[in-house]
């Protein structure tokens, strides 16, 4: 498992037409330990998922650098990590059953190692394994991308508000169910989310970032423990502790955002 | 689609062909019995025809080397228009660069680029094969390019993150999002090369069904001109049926 060394010295969307050049990040750090699970929380539109995917290499245009540390033997330099991707919408193929859409991001020991049905059947998929995406519910193919997520054997787990816009009763089924894939296959974790309750309920830490370009306004250890996370009351009390006391920024009700304002940014 | 309603609505479309094309023969019958001439044989006459070059043997071997010309060029066609449309729809500066060439591509017609594909290349089959391809070919790319263009970003960065192969990506998420578009154009192409091939036979080549149209115009043998026609319409059409549609349809059938 590897950590992560994440330096934005830059990282700008250039000017289109009439809209002006917008500064996102400048000298941005942020170490994510190996094995934490990290929250990344913050109005909409500041830049979180731009984040993400500077750390996945899929937007390589910014100044600075993503590094992985840690990880292999001691002394060992670990070999490329793994990355993998959990995104808002599940971006399945739904030409390619749920079996085969996790198949496909395996190499071949992983698929010789039966990694596929091990996953589809931990995520509750056995049953629907063989059917196309679009006709499953959306709650089952969040499960699917999951599924996918954790067969690949990540080093580094990158979660973009995965269980937004479920109901509340799909959504706390899949966060236990992350729980549960995360026991049996620990990755490093950075996960980001606008819901406070479910911050207190997964993450080892909480990031709070805000402004223009972003800064880390809040960096603090949640540390539930495995049976706190289960345990409503501990929660509400984290909860309490972390977002009701005269802290402005977020408004502790799951997973709304803040109303209106200046933090309602652009999406 | 596949519901029990779909079936017999299916049937009763071919049912009302049928009726049409029976309709269509009947009125064909008609006139022919009161022109009375050799330029409008009867679908008797034409049927005879068609039944004395069978026997002979003559009709099938036509009809076969015309349609391997149709295949190896349909192919070509469709592997490099594909292969274009797809570069193109990718990359914004090759498009501006090379739309222009499409364009002219696109309205030479078809006869001046056989003529020149003889003339450079000489009287051969692969003047032949080629001439017919280069045809297709701006059709192809110009349908791919649109697929291309809208191609999904969202699962173009999932196949990224999870590490696939570029013949992976190609073959599981780029391919099924074109299937649509490339279905398109081989449905037209199919049309458009069958045509073309009877023209390039004609002008440059010694044996096919375009070969046999000319020869028998030259004899003014109408009934035998319709034989080979109906003979390759049907052919054409048993492609479409058999391998076309049902290939449109295992490539639709995970849509709900």
């Amino acid at each position: 498992m590897s950590g992560l060394d994440i330096a934005i010295d830059r990282k700008a969307f250039p000017a289109v037409g009439t809209t002006a050049e917008r500064l996102l990040y400048r000298d941005f750090r942020l170490s994510v330990e190996p094995g934490s699970f990290v929250a990344l929380i913050g109005p909409s539109g500041c830049g979180k998922t731009t984040l993400l995917n500077m750390v996945a290499g899929l937007d390589r245009d910014f100044v600075g650098q993503v590094r992985t540390v840690g990880g292999a033997g001691p002394g060992e330099a670990p070999p490329s990590p793994r990355f993998a991707y959990v995104f808002q919408n599940p971006r399945l193929l739904p030409w390619r059953t749920v079996r085969e859409n996790v198949a496909l991001a395996l190499d071949a020991d992983q698929l010789a190692r039966g990694l596929v049905d091990r996953f589809v059947d931990l995520v509750g998929l056995t049953e629907a394994a063989d059917q196309h995406p679009e006709r499953l519910s959306v709650g089952m193919q969040r499960r699917a991308a999951l599924a996918r997520a954790f067969a690949t054997e990540p080093d580094v787990l990158l979660m973009d508000e995965p269980f937004v816009s479920l109901d509340e009763a799909t959504a706390e089924r899949l966060r236990l169910l992350l729980l549960d894939l995360l026991a049996v296959r620990p990755a490093t974790v950075l996960f980001v989310t606008h819901d406070t309750r479910e911050t207190v309920m997964l993450a080892d830490r909480l990031i709070e970032v805000a402004g223009n370009p972003v800064a880390i306004v809040r960096d603090v250890r949640i540390g539930l423990d495995a049976s706190g996370r289960r345990d409503a009351t501990a929660r509400a009390a984290v909860h309490a502790r972390l977002f009701t006391e005269g802290h402005p920024v977020l408004v502790p009700v799951g997973g709304d955002r803040p109303a209106g304002g200046a933090l309602e940014g652009r999406r | 689609m596949a519901t029990g309603s779909g079936v017999s609505s299916t049937l009763s479309r071919i049912g009302w062909t049928l009726v049409s094309l029976a309709a269509l023969v009947a009125v064909w019958a008609v006139a022919a019995a009161l022109i009375d001439s050799r330029v409008l044989p009867s679908p008797a006459a034409v049927l005879a025809a068609a039944v004395r070059d069978s026997a002979t043997g003559e009709l099938p071997y036509n009809v076969a080397i015309t349609l391997g010309r149709v295949v190896v060029s349909f192919s070509l066609a469709m592997v490099i228009g594909g292969a274009i449309g797809l570069a193109l729809g990718r990359s914004p500066r090759a498009d501006r660069f090379f739309d222009g060439w499409l364009i002219v591509l696109l309205n030479i017609p078809a006869l001046v680029v056989i003529i020149l594909c003889y003339v450079w290349f000489g009287l051969t089959e692969v003047a032949a094969i080629s001439a017919v391809a280069i045809n297709k070919i701006p059709n192809v790319a110009v349908t791919v390019r649109e697929g291309a263009r809208a191609l999904s970003r969202d699962l173009d960065e999932m196949a990224t993150v999870y590490r696939f192969s570029w013949r992976r990506r190609l073959r599981h998420v780029v391919m099924p999002q074109l299937a649509p578009f490339l279905a398109a154009s081989a449905r037209s192409g199919l049309a458009l090369v069958w045509k073309i091939v009877l023209v390039v036979e004609l002008l440059g080549r010694s044996n096919g069904v375009g070969f046999q149209l000319h020869l028998y115009f030259q004899l003014f043998d109408v009934a035998s001109i319709l034989a080979y026609a109906i003979a390759f319409i049907l052919v054409v059409q048993a492609i479409e049926i058999l391998i076309l549609q049902p290939w449109e349809r295992a490539a639709n059938r995970w849509r709900r």
